[in-house]
């Protein structure tokens, strides 16, 4: 069977908009009740007041061995679609076809009870997922095999971790015979070993399944997808087989740095130029460095008195507002001299930063009571592109050899 | 198993359609409707001392307070074929079986149950697991009442053992009205409540504790006009006579309610899509 045979999520032309107003939308939700109930379509194409489109003209296939990954920042319309494509809710424009059972792990736990057993709430969940009493009774010893509760099934579900919660969620959905598994940031189960498991069995059963991965965290799309869609404001931007063009577009195009607001005075930095040894001139654009590329940073303060008491500090913000590095004037023994003009430049010679999109932080503080002088946040951003995708913010590089 | 999902939905389905597919929707998930309807008895009574005993406090505690009023003088309930406390005990379980139902499917949707429509399996199911949920709790309550017929010294006949099958009309209209107002409870808060409370008070214009023939005035015209009534009285006259008599009007309100239920599910499955994305969840 060819692959493009083999479609199991057609989305084409989807749409979808909502009321950002909680009584508009129930009055829109009573006037639709009476149309369908007398029996006329219920969807208003126009954008009515306060409705606005979370999803707009939104097309893709999923074939079976497909592992998609979606990415978008928040408000993207992530949610949305995932919920279109499980029949949660009814597109206003397009048309989705869905072929095949689809098991959605963003409610892996939906429907447990606390008071009941694991080994209770299996059979209730398999049932949602469409397994008879006998077919779920036959995997029952895989499932709790696989969640790692053979010591806790026949215990209430409330005694449970969060963690095993989730690993019976997880065990139940991966042995239900799932044609597409939707996964809304449902990859965070259990321990790293579950995880690993986790992900193992997810690329196994891609094998005759197709998988839709929305998650934030760029690391386990990277290790799953083998095909990325970027999307923003309920479009699609973006769209590759290439993982890894997918996940630097991504950062390149959705990920904003935070609006920082200048909490000190900022008047004594006139301007700032961050750029790569290769780039000699100052530039307004993006700067784009390589793993291990060295990274430059000029500043030009005016300063009425002297800065000789003084440390310069530099940090390295993520995309998610975390100070992943420190550059300290003190670590390499420099003392700032002088006062007026004067230009600052800081090289470091190897970026050992992880994918992301970083900040540079700049502040100046008195040696003797660390009282900052300047705070100037968000002075220049940069990317950084790494070969390979971990969880840890720094990617050290070493000299490896085999020892004779 | 292909689904197709467009704007339009299900807007255009027709009532053989709706009727079809709420067959369908039944049968196959058959399971999943024991094992959620099973949970849901389980959990009710898990967590009380007195347990199952409840599915008989309820009833009894109604049937006290008529009584009370009464002896008390205050309430006169006419021309009683059987003891008061027999006529009450039918007419309030009855009365009981409808509202109760009602209720329960009414806020299957905007109370916890609206959990279970993240999922994939039709919203339905939930319908169908409070129905059976609510048959299994009643099957104490019925079998109580067909026990206290000779108990009292009621001398009916073999035929009364037909009881529950007259109540078939009730169980399709607290379906019908169940599934309308499970929607309009989440877009229209407001007046599922106001009707609510209307269906709630229709105990006093239905002879529940009072012969139709005690009321007058606007009350009387009241009770002739309420379908309760003629859905109540005549599987009650079986229960205590054994006696099987289709009153016109329980004929037509019998098929009022039938052709309202079949309406309310094809109101349902035509809208259902829409109004569960107002809930927000």
């Amino acid at each position: 069977m060819s692959k493009r045979n083999d479609i199991l999520v057609s989305v084409n032309c989807v749409g979808k908009k909502f009321s950002a107003h909680l009584k508009k939308g129930m009055w829109y939700g009573l006037q639709e009740l009476f149309r369908t109930a007398l029996g006329f379509a219920a969807i208003q194409h126009e954008l009515r007041d306060k409705e606005f489109e979370a999803l707009h003209n939104f097309s893709f296939d999923l074939s079976r061995g497909d592992i998609l990954g979606i990415l978008g920042v928040n408000g993207a319309g992530k949610t949305t679609l995932l919920r279109l494509i499980s029949g949660i809710y009814a597109p206003d424009a397009g048309e989705i076809k869905v072929n095949g059972k689809v098991v959605s792990l963003y409610a892996a736990t939906l429907g447990m009870h606390p008071m009941f057993t694991g080994r209770e709430n299996v059979y209730v969940r398999a049932a949602m997922y469409g397994l008879s009493k006998e077919e779920t009774a036959k995997r029952m010893e895989d499932i709790i095999a696989y969640a790692e509760l053979e010591n806790f099934i026949d215990a209430p579900l409330g005694i449970y971790s969060s963690g095993m919660r989730a690993r019976l969620g997880f065990a139940i959905a991966v042995h239900a015979d799932a044609d597409v598994i939707i996964i809304d940031e449902g990859l965070a189960v259990g321990d790293v070993a579950f995880r690993a498991k986790a992900f193992q069995t997810l690329r196994e059963l891609s094998v005759s399944a197709a998988i839709l991965i929305v998650s934030h965290s760029i690391n386990q799309i990277a290790q799953m997808a083998n095909r990325i869609v970027v999307m923003d404001k309920g479009a699609k931007l973006f769209e590759t087989a290439d993982v890894q063009g997918g996940i630097d577009y991504y950062i390149r195009k959705c990920i904003q740095p935070p609006d920082f607001t200048h909490k000190y005075s900022t008047s004594a930095l006139i301007s700032s130029r961050v750029y790569a040894d290769d780039q000699l001139t100052s530039h307004s654009s993006e700067l784009h460095l390589q793993h291990g590329d060295a990274l430059n940073i000029e500043l030009d303060l005016n300063t009425p008195s002297s800065l000789e008491h003084c440390t310069i500090e530099t940090e390295l913000v993520n995309s998610k507002n975390k100070t992943v590095a420190m550059i300290h004037s003190d670590t390499a023994g420099f003392r700032l001299q002088g006062s007026g003009n004067q230009t600052l430049h800081i090289r470091l010679p190897h970026i050992e930063l992880k994918s992301d999109k970083y900040s540079v932080h700049v502040s100046i503080r008195q040696r003797v009571d660390n009282l900052p002088l300047l705070i100037a946040r968000h002075i220049q951003s940069f990317t950084v592109q790494a070969k390979v995708h971990t969880q840890e913010w720094v990617q050290l590089n070493a000299h490896w050899r085999v020892k004779e | 198993m292909l689904k197709h999902y467009t704007a339009e939905g299900n807007t255009r389905i027709g009532l053989i359609g709706a009727l079809k597919r709420f067959f369908s929707d039944v049968a196959a998930h058959r399971d999943l409707i024991q094992e959620l309807s099973n949970m849901e008895l389980r959990a009710q009574y898990k967590n009380s001392f007195i347990g199952l005993a409840w599915l008989f406090v309820l009833p009894l505690i109604n049937v006290l307070m008529w009584v009370l009023l009464y002896q008390g003088g205050v309430f006169v309930p006419g021309n009683l074929p059987v003891p008061f406390v027999l006529y009450v005990m039918t007419g309030s379980v009855c009365w009981m079986f409808f509202y109760l139902l009602h209720d329960n499917l009414s806020r299957a949707i905007s109370g916890g149950s609206y959990q279970f429509l993240l999922s994939e399996f039709p919203r339905v199911v939930i319908m169908c697991q409070k129905v059976r949920t609510h048959l299994i709790t009643f099957i104490f309550p019925l079998v109580l009442c067909m026990v206290m017929v000779p108990v009292m010294g009621v001398t009916s006949h073999v035929a009364f053992l037909l009881f529950p099958l007259f109540l078939m009309p009730l169980l399709l209209l607290a379906l019908a009205t169940g599934l309308l107002f499970s929607l309009l409870e989440v877009v229209a808060s407001d007046a599922a409540r106001l009707v609510n409370r209307i269906l709630a008070a229709s105990l006093f214009v239905t002879p529940v504790a009072f012969s139709e023939q005690q009321s007058r005035g606007l009350l009387s015209g009241l009770v002739k006009f309420n379908p309760l009534t003629h859905l109540i009285q005549v599987p009650r006259e079986v229960l205590l006579t054994g006696r099987i008599e289709f009153t016109p009007a329980y004929g037509y309100c019998s098929v009022a309610a039938l052709l309202f239920f079949i309406l309310s599910l094809r109101t349902f499955y035509a809208a259902e899509t829409r109004v569960m994305e107002r809930l927000h969840v």
